[in-house]
């Protein structure tokens, strides 16, 4: 075998040492017989002669030989790629236009699966037999993610699932180098990351003692966090930080593939500090070889076990295993984290350039190949065969695709942070990553376009040869009709694949520009905010808080150039906290109460916002702490408790130890609370000094008195809350417009249509450029047509007829086609109400039918097309009849 | 003297050079005169199918080239057996042996 290797190795590399061998060899055997000859008594010419004779035909034997190396095949190509270098320098200019098509192709598709990669392959995989364990509530058929902490106890009870693990998210105030800062984190216990499958990629995970007092002070950052705090230094295992007010050690550094749910921090959980009524999430994990269905009955029996002993928590209730996909739906809509329906769009948005790109090459490819037709006829008329032909016009496809797909590497490596720049906000990669299996991607995209695409030319060029084509060079035969119909029909489906991206671009546009247009509910300019979280130890109770709430207020309205203040737990387009109350008078389903979002304020949020009261009285300053207490309702909270009675007057009580009644004093105009899209929710506002819970934030909105007051009152904002407690971290200040602009509902869209929008003009360019050549080359085909047709009587008006119409026939069954695809595609868009997470590529305020859009891309191709016929129509106009048919 | 001569069976030609270059290292054309002389000039040897034999059967490494100086002293390309020719010989002798034996049986029988 390896003899074998090695002999046709030899074969390759050492041929002119071969071929001199196998020379002097038969040589020698031809001497030694004339020898003989002349020995058995021949005169010397004659013995020549003879040995001839018997040789028969020396070049024949040799070819034999060469034949039994077993290279046979290796050589032919090699010569065939030769050849194809050869005639990419005989057409340069051929040459240069299709690798620079092929390399726009390959190249945007490479950097796009590098963002693929980055985003959704690269992310770590948790491990297969994870589960989430949710509360189920019976009577209301409701998922909740919250599960009282004594579950934890069930550790040791369940022979099913391993690794119960109990995490809940926690805002951490870290003291690093880099000053005061807020950072997303868990608590989690010590199993937590055995739980998810995952291995800290520098450091140790947590111990199991690290649960208990006294042992806790210990973190473990995500990558990003490490690279912020501390610029990627390994000794930051091991050095020291301050979070919560407390010294702890950085024992661990997570992978920078590592993503779950937006933590920043992992500190461990400490189930001995928890109050009674502490809650968590929860997850675990099959044990090996059990099934879900088996582990969710053993889980019923041991919740029924444990509503005997605890049936204010487990009365109705059940604990539901759900698989991260579940839980995730639940958590934040079906289309939370999912990203990457974004990314998989752009991708195929990507493959459609890169199949307009290689149909402009097989086009270019064609009409080379009916000008080579009188070569190719001559090579079968001596002994070419078809395959070979086939073989040979594939060789030089294929080098051509090889080159361009050079070419793209290229152009992917050059226009990386170009795209790291427009997917930002969508993505968040440092950098994208031209890997070994970016590149693999690459090469292996190359190899199918190059053998699909080249494959249709080199069998085009190689079959129906006639020998008409030897007498005219292929003009005007039937031969160059049949081509001519697949070049057709190469254009008609660029023509398709163009309307389906500008078709998909334009209703993404619509929906954004919709979305854009949404009235918030209150006025946004001149508005500045910042916010902070109020945390234990430095602010230990509600009168700790409250106290500074007061004391900021009061320094706000005096800086210069504030035409208005006031404070709040939550800034519109950003959320608020959730609350389950009861109506008096009006019982509710479920006796725990009904879920509504509140919002703590100081009473001039309202007339700062220019939120309009509808009913009653808005919130004063005299509704302090010792006053009756008193709340403000918004439109949808009014009409979802008394939609046919007045609400003023009533009273309302939230889930709180120990329930107050608060009287309802007035009505207020729905805001847009948590996002763009997003129909209103119930909200009740309290005045802050009635009640500022540890979990709300605090911030401050600010109406400068002029656009121009803005620069220094942000600034004098940013001094005056340092100066109040320069240990507590502020958010940066922002204006109200960069929030709307950064809101999910526009910030995820904007990438989105921005390299949709490239992909779409590229793909309007390339069709273009498609229809251009076919036009152009066909007005040259026809030249002594038009001659003859001029000669006769034509007008130069019937020519443009001629073209125009021939431009109607390329374009009408791509439009068609285009927008029957287009139809049938936007259907895998998501539309209509959407959880509070989207993924920017859902269609809102805009139907999949929308005329105007597809109207609009049919124009704008229309156009588009006419450009493209512009310049062969002008030259075919300008055919000279006489001097057509002399060329002849 | 020209009708007496016998073409050879497709495969035999293998055998018939393994077998002759069991006995010395030889040349082609020396192969080719052994094989003739020691037939009776029956088996005549054609270079057009003895060269590309050789090759095939070096690459399949049974015999393996070596370039030395004739009897009358040229540069000629001497072919030897190899460990594994040796063997492929003993296989394909044995099973030509016992095709033939059968052969003839089948022919000799009434």
């Amino acid at each position: 075998m390896l003899n074998d290797l090695f002999h046709r190795l030899r074969a390759l590399f050492r041929r002119n040492t071969l071929e001199r061998d196998l020379d002097e060899e038969l040589r020698f055997h031809f001497d030694e017989q004339v020898e003989k000859h002349v020995r058995a008594g021949l005169s010397r010419t004659e013995a020549i002669r003879r040995a001839r004779l018997s040789f028969g035909g020396i070049e024949q034997v040799k070819e034999e030989c060469r034949d039994a190396r077993g290279v046979r095949f290796v050589e032919a190509v090699l010569q065939d790629c030769r050849y194809a270098l050869r005639m990419m320098r005989r057409y340069p200019a051929f040459s240069a236009m299709a690798v620079v098509l092929i390399g726009l192709g390959i190249g945007a598709s490479t950097s796009m699966f590098s963002l693929v990669t980055a985003s959704v392959l690269w992310r770590s995989r948790f491990s297969d037999r994870l589960v989430y364990l949710w509360r189920y509530d019976q009577p209301q058929k409701d998922f909740h993610a919250r599960l009282p902490l004594t579950v934890l106890q069930i550790r040791n009870q369940s022979s099913s699932l391993e690794r119960l693990a109990a995490y809940r998210y926690e805002e951490f105030l870290v003291n690093g180098l880099n000053g005061p800062a807020r950072v997303d984190g868990n608590l989690v216990t010590a199993n937590l990351l055995d739980a998810l499958g995952v291995t800290v990629a520098r450091g140790r995970s947590f111990l199991p003692e690290e649960e208990r007092p006294g042992r806790s002070d210990v973190v473990i950052l995500t990558n990003a966090l490490w690279q912020q705090m501390f610029h990627g230094d390994a000794s930051a295992v091991g050095s020291q930080i301050s979070v919560q007010g407390r010294i702890a050690t950085v024992v661990g550094i997570l992978p920078s593939t590592f993503e779950f749910e937006g933590t920043q921090m992992f500190a461990p959980f400490v189930p001995e500090q928890e109050p009674r009524d502490a809650t968590a999430r929860f997850l675990a994990n099959l044990r090996p070889g059990i099934h879900a269905a088996r582990a969710q009955s053993e889980i019923d029996s041991i919740v029924a076990g444990l509503a005997r002993f605890d049936p204010a928590n487990w009365k109705d209730r059940s604990i539901r295993l759900l698989t991260p996909e579940m839980q995730r739906s639940y958590d934040c809509g079906p289309t939370c984290g999912q990203r990457h329906q974004g990314i998989w769009l752009l991708f195929g948005a990507v493959g459609m350039i890169l199949l307009m790109a290689c149909a402009n090459v097989a086009n270019l490819l064609l009409a080379r190949s009916i000008g080579r037709a009188r070569e190719f006829v001559i090579r079968t008329a001596i002994g070419c065969s078809r395959w070979r032909l086939v073989r040979q016009n594939l060789t030089e496809s294929m080098l051509l695709f090889a080159c361009g797909g050079g070419m793209g590497v290229l152009i992917a490596w050059w226009s990386k942070t170009l795209l790291a720049n427009m997917a930002a906000g969508y993505i968040e990669t440092p950098e994208l990553q031209l890997d070994s299996r970016v590149f693999a991607f690459s090469a292996l995209a190359t190899l199918l376009t190059g053998l699909g695409f080249g494959l249709i030319p080199a069998v085009k060029s190689a079959t129906g040869l006639t020998s008409g084509a030897q007498q005219d060079g292929g003009r005007l035969s039937s031969v160059s009709v049949r081509r001519s119909l697949t070049r057709r029909m190469l254009v008609t489906s660029e023509f398709t694949l163009a309307l389906v991206l500008l078709i998909g671009f334009g209703l993404l546009l619509r929906s954004f520009l919709y979305v854009e247009s949404i009235p918030t509910g209150f006025r946004t300019d001149r508005l500045l905010t910042t916010g902070t979280a109020l945390k234990k130890p430095a602010y230990k109770d509600s009168a700790a808080r409250i106290m500074f709430a007061r004391k900021l207020a009061e320094t706000i309205r005096a800086i210069a150039g504030v035409e208005s203040s006031a404070l709040t737990s939550a800034i519109p387009l950003t959320g608020a906290e959730a609350a389950n109350i009861q109506i008096e008078g009006i019982p509710s389903a479920d006796p725990r109460g009904t879920e509504v979002r509140y919002i703590s304020v100081s009473p001039d949020l309202f007339s700062t916002l220019g939120i309009p009261l509808l009913e009653g009285r808005t919130l004063s300053p005299r509704d302090t702490e010792t006053a009756a207490p008193v709340v403000v309702i918004n439109k949808t909270m009014a009409q979802m408790f008394f939609p046919n009675a007045d609400a003023v007057g009533r009273r309302m009580r939230m889930e709180e130890s120990p329930p107050v009644w608060r009287e309802i004093v007035g009505v207020v105009a729905d805001v847009r609370q948590r996002n763009l899209e997003e129909d209103s929710r119930p909200v009740f506002y309290r005045p802050y000094p009635q009640g500022l819970d540890e979990d709300e934030y605090l911030n401050i909105a600010v109406r400068a008195r002029s656009e121009a007051d803005m620069p220094h009152v942000a600034e004098a904002l940013r001094a005056t809350v340092r100066k109040l407690d320069p240990k507590q971290p502020w958010d940066a200040v922002k204006s109200m417009q960069q929030i709307i602009y950064d809101s999910e509902s526009l910030s995820l869209r904007r990438p989105i249509i921005r390299l949709l929008g490239c992909f779409g003009l590229l793909g309007v360019i390339l069709a273009t450029l498609g229809l251009y050549a076919v036009l152009s080359y066909s007005v040259t085909e026809r030249t002594r047509e038009i001659g003859i047709r001029m000669a006769l009587g034509a007008s130069r008006s019937q020519v443009l007829g001629q073209i125009t119409l021939d431009t109607f026939q390329l374009t009408a069954p791509g439009t068609v086609l285009g927008v029957t695809a287009a139809y049938c595609l936007t259907a895998l868009l998501p539309s209509g109400h959407i959880g509070w997470s989207g993924s920017g590529v859902f269609l809102y305020g805009v139907s999949r039918t929308d005329a105007l859009t597809y109207v609009a891309v049919v124009a704008v191709l229309g156009c588009v097309s006419l450009l493209a016929t512009f310049m062969p129509a002008k030259r075919a106009m300008q055919v000279d009849p006489a001097a057509s048919l002399r060329h002849e | 003297m020209a009708n007496e001569r016998i073409d050879l069976p497709q495969g035999t030609l293998d055998l018939l050079i393994l077998r002759t270059l069991a006995l010395a290292p030889q040349h082609g054309w020396g192969i080719s005169e052994r094989i003739q002389q020691i037939s009776s000039d029956v088996l005549q040897v054609q270079q057009g199918s003895l060269y590309p034999a050789l090759h095939r059967l070096e690459r399949r490494g049974w015999i393996k080239a070596r370039w030395g100086i004739s009897e009358n002293s040229r540069r000629a390309k001497y072919y030897e057996l190899t460990r594994a020719g040796r063997k492929q010989l003993e296989t394909e002798a044995g099973a030509w042996r016992k095709l033939s034996a059968a052969v003839a049986q089948v022919l000799d029988m009434a």
